[in-house]
């Protein structure tokens, strides 16, 4: 049997993934909003 | 039970075959050879723009190219080794590895993985097709502004859209794997492998894939305004609108600085496994190497403007940057010590992926003492734009970021195949690439300080016979790496069966399943004690 990731894992796994998602997207849009007020 | 083992060994191996295995697949074996093999390829096309930039150089004057495709080729060069072959070669180490070293089924987000992959190709040839526009490819009509692709000039440039689109695939990739790299180690790992008895490789890519999620945006924010600048009338870098070109320099050099650490950092976790094994002995000071590492990351995001001492910065700004970056020796001091003292009283021997990773160390910290150098302000100014800036460099991305994944292609190489390389033909291409390797890049050192700047199709007869030397080495440097692919080809197709453990100092989960890592490892969780 090959070892399966569990649902608890997977859970978890995109959670990571949608808190990373969305720190990169929001630092995306801060880096240019702060360039476009500081410049 | 050996009828239900043998039928359980032939489930973990089932898997479809031919172009779908490839175009589909979500297993992080496949998806590591798919990053390998794009890696090498990527690696074959920027060694041919850096043999053409040393064909050009051999004598002065111009003999074969034009002076725009001389420019296209030192940009194109940049980018594709840094995007192209040092990066990707790097996230195919880690899907390759990360889940056996942690005893982990898989990576956390399998089909996103596959994506990940498959963006790659596309981005590539989005950054190449402009090369074959226009009808005239002896002009250049590629990316022809330097791989940091500074305002004003690479606005000007016909096909920036094209060259736009490439960098933010290149980064949807990177953000997309760092995340992955991030949920498995967080998630995946088996029971009792604790964050601090990850194997150190591990551990430098878990730090480098946080560098990555928090820089690639800045690299994608970057080109969205360059973008905008061109085709939707904003001036972020426009002078005359009341942009600042400086601000694109500092905008850049922000993801800049901290991606020249995302091509270093998993170099020193690969000899940080390769040193242990070839010395028998454990890593010395493996919590002070994760410090190390850490602090080493944390730095390269305050030291960006060391990279532009010359645009005339007030004078506590150039002593910060100054103070800041020579900071960076003193992790980077305790990462070649710890290596050094791993070695010695260690019982040595000096298999072809220990040779590697022994000139790593040699020739990185040497990359390392040019760029104490280069960071000291008043000295910089007059370095900046020269020879001694490209060898410095390419001491630390040659004989360190390359380095570091030909010394784990070495290692790793008989778990993937089953295989044992041929130590002889290993050792050939060790020597060969070394010798040749120092012939190409030391000579540069004195033509930057002799005042050859950087980037220029031609020279003064008074910098010849350097830039001789440097291309005779690059063209010897550049055919010992075909040997380095026949004997992974030769490996692939046959030789001597690898045990397990493959290395008799080996340590760590992947030395325990069988040599060809099975299709689907670790058929139970293993238990770290």
């Amino acid at each position: 049997m090959q070892n399966e990731v569990t649902p608890e894992q997977k859970r978890r796994a995109r959670r990571t993934a949608y808190w990373l998602i969305a720190i990169a997207v929001g630092l995306y849009g801060g880096y240019i909003i702060y360039t476009a007020v500081t410049k | 039970m050996s009828t239900t083992m043998t039928h359980e060994a032939a489930h973990h191996e089932e898997h479809p075959t031919g172009l779908k295995r490839w175009l589909f697949t979500t297993n992080h074996k496949d998806i590591g050879t798919l990053y390998l093999w794009f890696s090498f390829t990527m690696f074959i096309i920027g060694g041919i723009f850096a043999l053409v930039i040393r064909a050009e150089l051999f004598e002065p004057g111009m003999q074969i190219v034009q002076p725009n495709f001389f420019n296209m080729m030192t940009t194109l060069h940049g980018l594709v080794m840094v995007f192209g072959a040092i990066m990707p070669g790097f996230v195919g180490l880690a899907n390759w590895q990360v889940p056996l070293m942690i005893g982990a089924p898989d990576m956390a987000l399998p089909r996103m993985n596959n994506w990940s992959f498959w963006i790659l190709p596309f981005a590539g040839i989005m950054l190449l097709a402009p090369m074959f526009m226009g009808g005239n490819f002896a002009s250049g009509q590629g990316p022809n502004f330097g791989w940091t692709f500074y305002e004003p000039l690479s606005g000007q440039y016909q096909h920036l859209a094209y060259f736009v689109f490439a960098i933010h695939l290149l980064g949807f990739s990177s953000i997309m794997g760092a995340i992955n790299i991030i949920a498995t180690i967080l998630n995946m790992r088996a029971p009792g492998m604790t964050l601090m008895k990850m194997p150190l490789f591990v551990w430098t890519w878990l730090i480098t894939a946080f560098l990555l999620i928090a820089v690639m945006p800045v690299l994608a924010g970057c080109v969205t305004m360059m973008l905008t600048d061109k085709y939707f009338g904003t001036s972020f870098f426009n002078a005359a609108g009341g942009g600042d070109p400086v601000l694109f320099q500092h905008v850049f050099w922000f993801f800049g600085h901290p991606e020249v650490y995302i091509m270093i950092l998993p170099a020193f976790g690969v000899v940080s496994q390769i040193i242990p094994t070839f010395a028998r002995k454990k890593l010395f000071g493996y919590s002070s190497m994760v410090y190390a590492t850490a602090s080493i990351a944390f730095l390269s995001f305050i030291v960006w403007a060391h990279h532009m001492f010359t645009v005339g910065m007030p004078v506590a700004g150039e002593l910060y940057f100054m103070y800041a970056t020579v900071l960076i020796a003193v992790p980077t001091g305790v990462k070649v010590f710890n290596w050094v003292a791993t070695m010695w009283r260690g019982s040595m021997t000096f298999e072809t992926p220990m040779l590697w990773a022994l000139a790593f160390v040699i020739l990185f910290t040497i990359g390392g003492f040019s760029g104490l150098m280069l960071g000291v302000a008043p000295a910089d100014i007059q370095y900046q734009d020269t020879y001694f800036v490209v060898a410095h460099f390419h001491y630390v991305l040659v004989t360190g970021a390359l380095f570091g994944i030909i010394a784990a292609v070495y290692y790793w190489l008989p778990k993937w195949t089953g295989n044992m390389y041929s130590e002889k033909l290993g050792k050939w291409h060790f020597w060969l690439s070394v010798i040749s390797v120092n012939v190409t890049f030391f000579p540069m050192h004195f033509t930057g300080l002799a005042g050859m700047p950087r980037r220029y199709a031609d020279y003064p007869v008074m910098f010849t016979d350097f830039n001789q030397i440097s291309s005779v080495g690059a063209f010897f440097f550049g055919f010992s790496q075909l040997l380095f692919l026949f004997l992974v080809i030769k490996t692939i197709r046959g030789g001597q069966k690898a045990t397990a453990q493959v290395w008799e100092g080996a340590d760590g989960l992947e030395w325990t399943i069988p040599s060809p890592a099975p299709y689907h490892s670790f058929a139970t969780a293993p238990e770290v004690k």
